[in-house]
């Protein structure tokens, strides 16, 4: 367990089925609602968006982002903290 | 390079084809091109919908509930969520018979953002403020 | 030397758009111009490695290639892709696969932008 993934999230978006934009835009979406320090879990199944969107947004926007990968499932557990 | 303007004019029906849904999610993906761009760049869309384009838009869409795809009334939530200009002619909604009272709007979604329905001269103002026009 | 970025969208099979859209780019690069190729839609479908030439329909693979190897970007909306049953590792080598927001940026840094509609 990562040191996000360890903690309870303070929010879960479920973007499952969601295909670019839309993954991206929805977590800024609830992450502007969120404090500084609350954790986002995204359960996300888009690759491009898990995989690159994503981390690429929060590494500029000073997020702490932590994946986890289920490949029997293809999706991905997201854990975003707020800078 | 600072911001450039793009004009998203859909001239198809929606449902008709893939298209005139895809100008709707490309022109929303102004929200996310931050990640390639250079600090201060930014894009700003103006989607427009003109002749048979304006057909598909109004309220109360089942798509998900009939065909499990998003309806076009979602997708035009999400850019008023996102506050995406979104310019529907008046002149070509009158030809069908369409009122402005149907476009949907995303109050239920928090956006204080609403479709205008504007008339022609205000879209080909939009698209002569634009860099670039992509028609749909 | 000018930037030039077409947003693709038609099908490879069933109409001459795609055919114009490889015809131009590989003309503009040819001239000098750097270009950037999207593919949306039903183009999206045309990514697909291993496709038979036939000289009957039209094909997207060995052009694309050429293109390519002449310095043309290439990327595929990777929902427009999935969605039709290709993943990435059945792709042609080096099309990049991204978001919508891929077309933006190009756009962006664009001298012309073409957009080539589709169904």
């Amino acid at each position: 367990m990562g040191e996000l993934s360890s903690k309870t999230p303070d929010q879960v978006l479920d973007v499952l089925g969601r295909v670019c934009p839309y993954p991206l835009v929805l977590t800024k979406k609830s992450v502007e609602k969120m404090s500084s320090g609350q954790i986002l879990k995204v359960l996300c199944d888009a690759p491009a968006s898990a995989e690159d969107s994503l981390p690429k947004w929060c590494e500029k926007q000073g997020h702490k982002f932590e994946s986890v990968k289920d490949d029997a499932k293809g999706s991905w557990d997201i854990y975003i903290q707020k800078g | 390079m600072g911001d450039v303007k793009l004009a998203f004019v859909v001239q198809k029906p929606q449902y008709k084809g893939e298209t005139s849904r895809l100008a709707i999610t490309h022109a929303i993906a102004y929200q996310t091109v931050e990640i390639l761009l250079e600090d201060g760049d930014t894009v700003t869309p103006t989607l427009c919908f003109v002749g048979e384009g304006v057909l598909g838009l109004q309220k109360g869409q089942k798509a998900m509930d009939l065909y499990e795809v998003t309806s076009t009334e979602t997708h035009l939530k999400n850019c008023l969520l996102v506050d995406l200009d979104v310019l529907v002619c008046k002149e070509d909604l009158a030809k069908y018979g369409i009122s402005e009272d149907m476009m949907p709007d995303a109050e239920d979604m928090g956006a204080d953002k609403k479709i205008k329905v504007a008339p022609f001269s205000e879209i080909q103002k939009a698209m002569e403020d634009a860099k670039h026009i992509l028609f749909f | 030397m000018a930037t030039l970025t077409v947003g693709c969208f038609p099908g490879l099979i069933g109409n001459m758009s795609y055919d114009f859209v490889v015809k131009l780019a590989g003309a503009a690069v040819n001239k000098g111009h750097k270009v950037n190729i999207w593919f949306a839609g039903n183009a999206a479908g045309s990514v697909k490695a291993h496709q038979k030439h036939l000289k009957d329909y039209s094909t997207g693979e060995k052009h694309l290639k050429a293109l390519i190897e002449k310095g043309v970007e290439i990327c595929t909306c990777e929902a427009c892709t999935v969605a039709r049953g290709i993943q990435k590792p059945e792709g042609i080598e080096k099309i990049q696969w991204n978001a919508m927001h891929w077309y933006l940026a190009k756009i962006h840094a664009s001298d012309r932008v073409l957009q080539i509609g589709g169904e």
